[in-house]
């Protein structure tokens, strides 16, 4: 027996990068735009999509895919809706990533738009590259104002940044334009949209952005 | 240490059926972190797999590269590893962990950071570059 040392310069990220970069190539030959979006269990996620696919579907052929843990009542409520879903669970994974999403992507030729729900938390999405072309993170004040601040990498690489249920601050006793002040030094390149998916704040704003990146 | 619930041979590695990498995939999830584990099992993965091409009996040690901006905790990174290597020819391999820092930089005025920040004191855009690298460089192994 004798020691040997071995020079591996293995990447140990690359089998992702290289499914994402395989799932993004997928998406731009069928002209498909996927948004990635991420944020805390109950900030609104689920919702986000019912509503766009409500509002948009006489514009544009949605798909969505749905990450959850576990169960699938995610997938449930979205179904309704009338439009092709593909649901994952994660078993353990706290996060999708590029291979759990590859099947499911090339489900979908016949789509415009794939709204992609990540598993519902601030922290291991992150790193995790889907080959999506959009990410959004959601955030609600019932989480607290001090949670852009708490979680600056997520927010740093997003392209929206929603903060959801305004209509809820003054009661929780948020600071709203703290949020969207962490938000904006954090990462003044994104588009910040105050929300509340209840009241019909923001969402408007929301519709023309998905209009703005979806070729047709 | 690994505690002892998790002391049982490593199903997930020694037995690759769907039943056995479920049932181990349970008994992780039930006992700690999540994130820092998809992490250790992707090194431990890539090493066993050096270790096969080299015919390696034991492997000694990893060295690990790692993006700061990965924020991961190496305390519960090496438990982790301690756990997906256990019942392999990893298991008791020291990981040294060499952290790399990201260059954090004003565009306008040049200034670096050391922690990340949106906008610079001057109002330009910063500008990140990696951070978040996770590359084994070495691994030292026993062959015949």
């Amino acid at each position: 027996m004798h020691r040997i040392e071995v020079e591996a310069e293995v990447d140990v990220l690359s089998m992702n990068k290289k499914l994402a970069a395989e799932n993004r190539e997928y998406l731009r030959k069928h002209g498909i735009v996927a948004i990635n979006i991420m944020g805390a269990t109950g900030s609104g996620k689920t919702l986000l999509i019912e509503k766009t696919v409500d509002a948009l579907s006489n514009e544009m052929k949605i798909g969505a895919i749905l990450g959850d843990v576990i169960c699938k009542a995610d997938y449930e409520r979205v179904v309704k809706h009338g439009i092709p879903v593909e649901a994952v669970n994660t078993g353990k994974e706290c996060h999708l990533d590029a291979h759990l999403i590859h099947h499911r992507i090339t489900s979908f030729k016949d789509v415009d738009l794939i709204l992609i729900e990540n598993v519902g938390n601030l922290i291991c999405p992150v790193d995790f590259d889907l080959g999506e072309d959009y990410r959004v993170v959601m955030v609600s004040v019932t989480e607290g104002d001090d949670v852009v601040e708490k979680h600056p990498e997520i927010f740093r690489l997003a392209d929206v940044i929603i903060i959801n249920k305004v209509a809820l601050a003054e009661a929780v006793e948020a600071n709203v334009d703290k949020m969207e002040e962490d938000a904006k030094n954090l990462n003044p390149k994104a588009k910040i949209i105050r929300m509340d998916l209840k009241k019909d704040i923001g969402f408007d704003e929301w519709l023309d952005f998905v209009r703005g990146v979806v070729r047709r | 240490m690994i505690p002892n619930s998790l002391t049982g041979p490593n199903p997930f590695l020694l037995k690759r059926d769907k039943f056995a990498e479920k049932t181990y995939k349970f008994y992780v999830v039930m006992s700690f972190t999540v994130h820092e584990m998809s992490f250790a099992q992707a090194i431990v993965e890539n090493v066993l797999r050096l270790a096969e091409e080299k015919n390696a009996k034991k492997v000694l040690s990893v060295e690990l590269e790692l993006g700061k901006l990965l924020m991961l905790n190496p305390e519960q990174l090496e438990f982790c590893f301690q756990v997906a290597s256990h019942g392999t020819i990893l298991e008791g391999a020291e990981l040294k962990v060499d952290f790399v820092q990201p260059i954090i930089e004003c565009t306008s005025c040049g200034r670096k950071y050391d922690e990340y920040v949106g906008i610079c004191d001057c109002g330009g855009i910063i500008r990140v570059e990696g951070g978040k690298e996770m590359i084994i460089k070495k691994v030292a192994m026993e062959v015949e």
